[in-house]
């Protein structure tokens, strides 16, 4: 005999959800790549204007929005949609606070002459992504890795030879 | 405006935005290509800053927005009657 089928709540599928959606991927790659960490050091996230500018351009943006509508708004959203939501958004918050910080501690001890314009670099380089053009990679990473990674090591010989 | 505060600002407001993105009939408003230039040249304009370049600190959320008007205007042009 076929066992009913019972609708019982699964703890861990918004767990699941989150993990695999481009929008956690999209929102939280700002602080992950080190973009956050580099607009921070420079002062960015230290005004108003600044941080909803960063809010709504770096943290999310067009691409996120547009992967929202196309993963949540197709039907009703369900209760593990709404948990998955919330806790992306927690997910988010703790990735930019924490990338914030960190950069905000790279300013306070280091004099930063390289990094603040890596920030313009990295942006420009996103602005490129969102177009639709394809930033050249070195062996398969971001190309923003690689400008965060050649700044901060050429700010630490800058800071040791001087 | 102490970094943290700032970084908790931007978190949340970000997130609001991705949440009215899902309540909002974005992608029916504007095109999601031209929608996407708007956003790419305001990150554009934020890099120039970086780099250098002087502006008024509102300006690249009125780029935004005007982007995003200049987007649905035209998806309202083309609409057909």
């Amino acid at each position: 005999m076929a066992s009913p089928v019972v609708d019982a709540p699964r703890w861990g599928s918004p767990f699941r959800r989150a993990a695999g959606s481009s929008v956690l991927f999209l929102t939280s790659i700002a602080s992950l790549d080190g973009t956050v960490f580099v607009l921070a050091a420079s002062g960015q996230l230290a005004s108003l204007t600044g941080a909803l500018v960063t809010g709504l351009t770096v943290v999310a943006g067009v691409g996120s929005w547009l992967a929202a509508r196309d993963e949540f708004s197709a039907r009703r959203l369900t209760r593990e949609d709404a948990l998955a939501l919330a806790l992306m958004g927690a997910l988010v918050v703790a990735a930019t606070v924490a990338a914030a910080l960190l950069g905000a501690r790279a300013a306070e001890t280091l004099t930063l002459r390289v990094l603040p314009r890596a920030a313009g670099v990295i942006l420009g380089l996103l602005a490129l992504e969102m177009a639709g053009l394809r930033a050249p990679r070195i062996a398969n990473v971001p190309p923003t890795l690689v400008v965060l990674a050649a700044a901060a090591a050429l700010e630490g010989v800058l800071a040791w030879t001087s | 405006m102490d970094v943290l505060t700032g970084a908790l600002l931007a978190a949340a407001v970000g997130w609001a935005s991705v949440l009215a993105a899902i309540a909002l009939p974005l992608d029916r408003l504007a095109r999601p290509e031209h929608l996407r230039v708007a956003g790419a040249l305001t990150l554009a304009l934020i890099a120039a800053g970086a780099l250098g370049a002087s502006y008024p600190a509102w300006l690249p959320l009125a780029f935004l927005a005007g982007g995003i008007g200049v987007a649905a205007w035209t998806r309202k042009r083309a609409a057909p009657e």
